[in-house]
Order: C-alpha cells, then sequence, then structure tokens
C-alpha cells in the first residue's frame, strides 16, 4: 500500500507539466463540441456560439494570468474594444460588404493591440507587478467603459451599436446559426492549439520562470519586461478577437461588453476552471454559463449573490483556481491516509 | 572558453549608498581572466552588494565597473547576463515549480545540446533528480542546482554567493573542487564565510570590512594580516 503510494508519487514528476493530459482533454472537448450541433436546436446553438466565444475570451486571459501571475482586471476592455471596433466599422463607416467584417476585425484586434502595447508598456516596463497591476488595469476597464458611455455619437451611448453584420470571410456569409457555430467553434480550435503550442515550448518554460522570480529570469538574461508585455498584447489581442466576432454573432455591442462585470466574470471563468490549463478556462465558461441559467431562473438576483461569493471565495481560499484546491485536497486525504499505519 | 575570450572586469571608485549607509566605498579592484577570486568579510561588509552591483541588481551611485573595454555600470541586468556574468545568490534562487531540468533549459541557451545538460547535471550531482520539482529539492541541491544555472549559462564570469551555506562538509568539499576545475576557464568571484573552504581553494582573497577592501592577496598572506585578524577572522 505505502509502496504504491510512493510510487504514484514519484510518477507525478513526470507528467506533472501536464501536457498530455490537458492536450487529451482539449481534443476530447472539440470533438463534443464538433457533434453538438447534430443535436442542439438552432435557438441553443447561438448560445452555445456565444459560449464558445467566451470561452475563448477566457483562454485570452488564461494566456497571460495562468502563466505569468499576474492578474489582469482589464480584459474586458479589450474584449469590448474588439466588439466595438467591429461595431463601428461596419456602422459608420461604408465599405464593401464583402471587407467590411475583415475591416471589422482587423480595426478592432489592432485597436485592442494598440491599447495593450500602450499601457501595458508603461505599466510592465515602470516595473508594476502583482496586485499594483491589477488595480490599474481595472482602472483601464472603468475608463474604457465611460468611454463607451459617454463617446455616444461613436458608440452609441448607453444603448450601444445596433446592426452589425455577420461575419463575411471572401464572399462566404456565416449567417445561419450551425455556421456560426462552427466559425466560432474554428476560433476556439485555432486559439487553443495555438496556445497549446506556444506555451508548452520554450515560451511556456520562460513564462513559468518569470513567474517564480523575474529577478532570476533576468540574471539570466532574459528580457522579462519584454516578454510580458509581447504576451500582455497577445492576450489582449485574441480577447479582442473574440469580442469582434462575439458583436458579429450577436449583431450589437452594448457598453456590457467593456464593464467590470465582465471583467470579474472572466476571471471567475478562468478560476473555475483551473488558471494555467488553458483548456481549464474554456470548460470553466461553460459550467458558469449553465450555473448562471440554473441559478437565475430560480431568481434574477440570486446570480449577483452567488457570483460575488464565489469572488470572496476565491481570492480568500482558493487562489490558485477551484481545480488546484480540489487537487490539494485530495493529495492531502491521500497522503492523510498513507501515513496512518 | 579561454582566458583569451574573456575581457578584464574592472570596478573603479566604486560606491553604492543606502541612504546615509555607505554600503559599498570607494573599490577599486580587477579580476583577471579566468582567476579565482574570494570575498571574505564580517556581515554587513558590502560583500552581496558589490556583487549586485556588478551584475546589475543595483545601480552604483558614483564609479565605473568595466568589462573589458564595456562600461557595464548602468546597464539592464538582463543585458550584462548576456554579456556572460552569472550570478548565484545568497539565498538559492531557483524556479520552483519547474523540474530541475528545466532550470537547467531555461538557464541554457536555446541551442544548448542535451549532453551539455546532461554534464552539468553529473558536475551538480543531480542525475538522479532531474525530473524533481524544484521545490521539493532539500536545501544543499538547490544550491548545486543553482551553480548547474549558472554553469548551464556558459559564463565567463561566475559570481558565487555564499555557495557552501548549509553544504554537508562532503558537498563543501566537492564546491571547491570543482571550483578550482573552473580556474583558467572562467573567472570566478566567491563570497565565502566557511575559512576552512577558503583555505583549500588557495585564491586571491580580497577582505571587505565596512564597505572598503582592506586587504587583498594570497590567503595565506591575508591570514596573517594583523588588520584582517582585528576586524574579522580573530586571533589564534
Amino acid at each position: 500500500m505505502k509502496a504504491a503510494i510512493s510510487q504514484g508519487r514519484s510518477a507525478t514528476p513526470a507528467t506533472r507539466r501536464g501536457l498530455r493530459p490537458t492536450t487529451l482533454v482539449a481534443i476530447a472537448t472539440l470533438v463534443v463540441l464538433a457533434a453538438l450541433p447534430l443535436f442542439a436546436k438552432s435557438y441553443a446553438l447561438t448560445s452555445y456560439r456565444d459560449v464558445l466565444l467566451l470561452a475563448v475570451f477566457a483562454l485570452s486571459l488564461d494566456i497571460f494570468w495562468g502563466r505569468t501571475g499576474i492578474l489582469s482586471f482589464g480584459h474586458a476592455t479589450f474584449f469590448g474594444l474588439g466588439a466595438y471596433g467591429m461595431a463601428v466599422v461596419a456602422i459608420h463607416f461604408e465599405i464593401d460588404p464583402a471587407w467590411v467584417s475583415l475591416a471589422g476585425l482587423l480595426f478592432g484586434v489592432g485597436l485592442a493591440a494598440a491599447v495593450a502595447t500602450l499601457v501595458g508598456y508603461f505599466i510592465l516596463y515602470g516595473g508594476v507587478r502583482g496586485a499594483y497591476f491589477t488595480i490599474v488595469t481595472l482602472a483601464l476597464t472603468l475608463i474604457a467603459h465611460h468611454v463607451a458611455v459617454g463617446w455616444s455619437d461613436v458608440t452609441g451611448g448607453d444603448s450601444g451599436l445596433i446592426g452589425v453584420p455577420p461575419i463575411t470571410l471572401f464572399g462566404y456569409a456565416f449567417i445561419g446559426s450551425t455556421e456560426s457555430y462552427y466559425l466560432a467553434l474554428a476560433v476556439l480550435t485555432v486559439a487553443l492549439f495555438g496556445s497549446m503550442r506556444l506555451l508548452h515550448g520554450r515560451l511556456g518554460l520562460v513564462l513559468a520562470a518569470i513567474r517564480d522570480s523575474e529577478t532570476k529570469a533576468r540574471t539570466l538574461g532574459y528580457r522579462t519586461d519584454r516578454t510580458l508585455l509581447l504576451t500582455f498584447v497577445a492576450s489582449a489581442s485574441l480577447a479582442a478577437l473574440a469580442g469582434a466576432v462575439y458583436a458579429a454573432g450577436t449583431g450589437f455591442v452594448a457598453p456590457d461588453f467593456i464593464a467590470l462585470l465582465l471583467s470579474t466574470e472572466v476571471i471567475i471563468w478562468v478560476a473555475v476552471g483551473g488558471s494555467g490549463t488553458l483548456i481549464g478556462p474554456v470548460i470553466g465558461t461553460a459550467i458558469v454559463w449553465k450555473l448562471q441559467q440554473e441559478i437565475s431562473s430560480i431568481s434574477i438576483a440570486a446570480w449577483p449573490i452567488a457570483l460575488g461569493s464565489f469572488f470572496i471565495l476565491l481570492v480568500l481560499v482558493f487562489p490558485q483556481g477551484l481545480p488546484a484546491y480540489l487537487l490539494k485536497k485530495v493529495r492531502a486525504l491521500r497522503s492523510g491516509k498513507g501515513a496512518a499505519p | 572558453m579561454t582566458p583569451a575570450d574573456i575581457p578584464v572586469l574592472a570596478l573603479d571608485g566604486v560606491c553604492r549608498n543606502f541612504g546615509a549607509l555607505r554600503a559599498v566605498k570607494d573599490v577599486t579592484e580587477s579580476f583577471q581572466p579566468g582567476e579565482l577570486n574570494c570575498i571574505i568579510g564580517p556581515n554587513g561588509a558590502g560583500k552581496s552588494t558589490l556583487l549586485d552591483l556588478i551584475c546589475g541588481t543595483l545601480p552604483v551611485t558614483s564609479g565605473s565597473i568595466a568589462f573589458g573595454e564595456e562600461a557595464i555600470h548602468g546597464l539592464p541586468g538582463d543585458r550584462i547576463a548576456r554579456l556572460g556574468i552569472a550570478r548565484k545568490f545568497q539565498v538559492p534562487t531557483v524556479f520552483e515549480s519547474l523540474s530541475v531540468l528545466e532550470n537547467l533549459q531555461v538557464a541554457a541557451a536555446p541551442a544548448a545540446s542535451a549532453t551539455e545538460l546532461e554534464r552539468i547535471l553529473g558536475t551538480t550531482h543531480l542525475l538522479d533528480d532531474r525530473e524533481v520539482e524544484a521545490s521539493a529539492l532539500p536545501h544543499g541541491k538547490k544550491q548545486w542546482l543553482e551553480i548547474g544555472m549558472a554553469l548551464a549559462m556558459q559564463p565567463r564570469v561566475l559570481l558565487l554567493d555564499e555557495p557552501t551555506a548549509g553544504l554537508s562538509v562532503d558537498e563543501t568539499r566537492d564546491t571547491a573542487q570543482f571550483l578550482s576545475e573552473l580556474r583558467g576557464s572562467v573567472t570566478v568571484i566567491v563570497i565565502e564565510h566557511d575559512m576552512a573552504f577558503v583555505r583549500d581553494l588557495a585564491a586571491r582573497t580580497l577582505v571587505l570590512h565596512l564597505g572598503e577592501v582592506i586587504a587583498s592577496g594570497d590567503f595565506a598572506d591575508i591570514e596573517t594580516n594583523d588588520l584582517v585578524r582585528d576586524v574579522y577572522l580573530g586571533r589564534k
């Protein structure tokens, strides 16, 4: 019994990076998602499409937060910039319908990348880390929200902008619910495997090193500021891509897309699924979305209370995220048993 | 690497103040290519601060530090590291969530071969621990791992802050042995408190006291220096 346990322990380091298990879970998840339209009704499918895009958004936060350990409270800013960028280009400019989606995507993602570069440069090169980074990015979301509400000539103010056309790429319009669902799934698949490929390689190792000790990483010759900034900008760009495709799917944008509540929710999706795992946040998004449906159907007021309570638990009890917390409990339980004669 | 590839590391009038405290006072020293150097001195003498100044963790208050032709004071730490100046901290600093091998991979150049890393694992007695997460290593092995990481950088200058702290007698002897082997291929500056270890190394020795170099030369001469015995070594 003892031997079996200690053997199980010594096997942990080899699989500790969790490359294989998470990759397998990712493939399994995507296969299930690909088969989903065969069983779901058309209306439900548009909801699922939105969940997939929110999952891309959660993934984008995980790329930064999960790998660097630095929490951004400003990711709704980038999601919102993507969505608003798409909407503004589509509604305020008269662009050939065949190209308007591409222009909107480029503008939205470019805008978010520019803001992330500018803000990220000053705070990351200025040595702002940890809780201070979180606070600065929180302020960023508040500012962005005020701009979205206040600059009504461009953003439509409180009511937002309606009439964002569906994504049209190279003459093909993703209008139907099935088509747009598969488009969202394609975005998720590419984003997921792209980030896995990058982060399971040397970059992931360097980011983990920076998370453990940035000073040490610097004395090894790494330009840690630059690595963190590039990761932040990549993460913001992916958030914007999710936002732009989301806006094209729903057909409108509203100040909710660029608000503190969304910044908070995305943190919870990542925390529920397990930060740093990439596939975890995707699953976390779906779980929380389902919970939201169930709890809101009992009482609309119950959801924000549940969300807030969970957030407090997150900070106080399991700052590493729910799966890491549960795993630790299970391990403690097992080693507790192992120690008993 | 031969000494010809390594520039001289020269400090000229280096000072560092922390508020009113003058931690390092007017240090002028040069470290020859491939030479093994020890820095000794009581706690608070400014030994670690001096290494911090060389590797760019702290900026100098005044004075200059040159690596060959290049002035390196004021350069960011990562830039200095890329010139080939590696540092082992006093408190073992390794990447806790990475395995031993991954720690070495991060430290080494991306092109470093597996055999090269294997050789370093051998030198640092970590062959059996390669898959172990660094946080699970005992103190002594963390020390070795950090030395291994410094070696993986293929440094031209190696700065070691108390490499034998917390090591057993055997491990300390191994450390002295392998530092002696580096002689001629890497410029090494070691801070140490263990006098037996410093005597074993028989290296050029600097004595720091209240931020100043009060003596330098062969350890045998240092040991008999009256001033050094008064402030640090004590009299037998």
